[in-house]
């Protein structure tokens, strides 16, 4: 698997934005970062191992004030001793996920869903053979069950379908132009209707 | 592959008298175009050459010790010997300058390394001489416009536009059983086995090409080279329609991340079907029905469609199915039903659906689908006939027949409901190319398939 450094260096190379994000080594750092990125902050571990990190306690958000993300520190580097932590401001919006992996028979597939229980437990997703064509790109995000959600629902406004399709077509050229790689979650890709950012990326080489 | 499809002349190595064998059944469906025989059998016009070691005779034709041992030209050799014994037959061929090669023995790449070195060393030997070859491990070709039957199926299969291509031999066997029942018409039947030289997307290039075939009905378990396969389907020029097996395999094992599970393997051959623009059925009738549709039916170009019926209650069904499975109503302008009002009964519904009442005789439904076809707003059509006592499902068959061609541009599928007094009806409109189903959900289901 593929260290967090060279994973986010790699999304920027394909033009695929993930969040700010820093590693802290200290609580005063932990406290100096969330501060400077802005509350609430979300902390985690940049691990390498933990494949469901919030399902073991490695990730927590929703941290409004310097004392939460010291006392977060702590916690989680006694939890998880010597495994990186890191800090990013808190972003909302709709939680996607976007991925890829390569077929033994068809290569590189780029895959498109909405985190949470509608991947998890309905397997809602749109799957595209690479390279997409941004038609293709288009076309995903209108053909899971749950596209409707990504319209707007109860105020909420319509995702950036653009800069979505951006994404999904980033990642297919990444997946072509990287043979090394096997399999990419981006999970979640954080959405509204200006941005769409990558919060959290595994990479397994 | 065209002279595999249509020699001039065939041998049978090992070719045998025993109905229990392989070999016979090859021969005899050659000779006779079936085993069992059907109004549907065509024996293969061309010369056969039985090879077998030990006869003289067999089904009245002189046998040949070897291939060798013919003394014409011999145009493609079906080989119905134990894989061990194959290799020496395949370097006669090459001797023989054959135009094609059938294996039809198991006991190959399927059985482990042993029987893959062996095939291996075969392919070679064609390749390099540059023999097609299909098999090892299939049921044979059929081509019943040439005619020829180079299988050892029970039956040859009626005469058609869909070519079955299945990389089952044993499902093929089943299926020519039901075609003929149901008088499917097949162009070509392919079972390509191991497909250790000619393979799927070999034979998907032949048919596109291929005159006598409007639309192609696959079967398929795995695919080995998925790119070349998306090309080649992508390039096809007649449509496709597959069925996968095996979703139960794989997808849910263990694996390192979200997409891995959620990218199983039946997902991505889902994946890949629909970027290459092939028709996905879930059950081989779905398989049969897409497959008759699309080889006699113009597409649906917009989605607006008409119904016509006799029944009023077999009318909202539609009109519920035409919801479930996304087909819309169309809205024809008042023009159309002014057309109709002073030939239908006063209680016509006088919109789509439109019900012209269960006494409708022909002169109605000729009008009533004259109304709608000419209709700009409707892009498709469904019939719908319930059978009353002054029902006539020939007379009815005939008018939609002659509607078909004043209305080339334009799908219609019938759903006649009903059973014996309707059959003959169907009958009528199948052997005219006109869809015609007994279940409403199917007929609309059908008409959906044809939407752009």
């Amino acid at each position: 698997m593929l260290s967090f450094r060279d994973s986010v260096k790699l999304l920027n190379k394909y033009g695929i934005r993930h969040s700010k994000t820093h590693i802290v080594k200290s609580k005063e750092e932990a406290g100096d970062t969330a501060e400077k990125l802005g509350f609430p902050a979300v902390m985690k571990l940049a691990s390498t191992r933990i494949v469901h990190k919030t399902d073991v306690g490695a990730v927590r958000v929703g941290l409004a004030d310097r004392q939460a993300v010291e006392s977060s520190f702590e916690h989680m580097s006694a939890k998880f001793p010597g495994e990186p932590v890191i800090v990013q401001h808190l972003i909302k919006g709709m939680q996607l996920i976007i991925g890829a992996k390569r077929d033994p028979q068809f290569g590189p597939v780029v895959i498109f869903g909405i985190g949470g229980i509608f991947v998890e437990l309905m397997r809602d997703v749109a799957m595209r053979v690479a390279p997409l064509s941004e038609r293709d790109a288009l076309e995903m995000m209108h053909e899971i069950k749950a596209a409707r959600f990504l319209e707007g629902v109860r105020g909420r406004k319509q995702v950036n379908f653009g800069k979505l399709a951006g994404m999904l077509l980033g990642v297919s050229k990444l997946m072509l132009g990287q043979p090394g790689i096997k399999e990419l979650d981006l999970n979640p890709v954080i959405a509204d209707d200006k941005e769409a950012v990558v919060v959290d990326v595994r990479m397994i080489s | 592959m065209r002279d595999i499809f249509n020699p001039r002349s065939v041998a049978v190595i090992g070719a045998s008298a025993d109905p229990r064998k392989v070999g016979h059944g090859v021969l005899k469906n050659l000779k006779d175009g079936g085993f069992f025989l059907t109004k549907f059998s065509q024996p293969f016009k061309g010369e056969i050459f039985p090879v077998n070691l030990d006869s003289k005779e067999i089904l009245g034709l002189r046998c040949y010790r070897s291939l060798l041992h013919v003394k014409q030209p011999v145009d493609l050799a079906v080989i119905a010997i134990p894989a061990k014994a194959v290799l020496p037959v395949i370097k006669d061929c090459v001797k023989k300058r054959v135009k094609g090669i059938i294996i039809i023995a198991a006991g190959f790449a399927e059985t482990g390394e042993e029987g893959k070195k062996l095939q291996q060393q075969i392919v070679s030997v064609v390749k390099k001489a540059r023999i097609p070859l299909i098999g090892p491990n299939c049921l044979g070709i059929i081509n019943t416009h040439a005619p020829l039957n180079a299988t050892f199926a029970p039956v040859m299969p009626p005469k058609g536009s869909v070519a079955f291509v299945s990389q089952s031999g044993a499902l093929a066997d089943s299926i020519l059983d039901w075609a003929v029942e149901n008088r499917y018409g097949f162009s070509k039947v392919v079972s390509y086995g191991n497909s250790a030289d000619v393979d799927v997307n070999d034979i998907l290039e032949f048919l596109s090409a291929d005159r006598e075939t409007k639309a192609i009905a696959l079967y398929v378990e795995g695919i080995d080279d998925g790119r070349r396969f998306m090309q080649v389907a992508g390039r096809c020029r007649k449509p496709v329609v597959v069925v996968k097996a095996g979703r139960a395999e794989g997808g849910m094992k263990a694996v390192g991340s979200h997409t891995g599970s959620l990218a199983g393997s039946f997902e991505v051959y889902r994946a890949a079907f629909r970027q290459s623009g092939i028709y996905y059925a879930d059950t081989l009738q779905e398989l049969f029905d897409y497959a008759w549709m699309l080889s006699t039916q113009p597409r649906l170009k917009r989605n607006a469609v008409a119904v016509i019926t006799n029944g009023g209650g077999c009318g909202v069904l539609a009109a519920d199915y035409c919801e479930m499975s996304g087909l819309s109503l169309a809205a024809p302008g008042d023009g159309a039903f002014r057309k109709l009002d002073r030939k239908m009964h006063h209680a016509y519904s006088r919109r789509n659906p439109l019900d012209i009442v269960g006494d409708a005789l022909p002169d109605r439904y000729e009008a009533a689908i004259g109304a709608m076809l000419s209709d700009s707003s409707v892009h498709g059509l469904l019939v719908i006939e319930t059978l009353q006592t002054m029902t006539s499902p020939v007379e009815n068959a005939k008018v939609i027949v002659s509607a078909r061609k004043r209305f080339p541009g334009k799908p219609i599928v019938c759903a006649f409901m009903g059973g014996k007094f309707t059959r003959e009806g169907k009958m009528y409109l199948e052997a005219h190319g006109i869809p015609v189903f007994s279940q409403l959900d199917r007929a609309v289901r059908n008409l959906r398939v044809l939407l752009v």
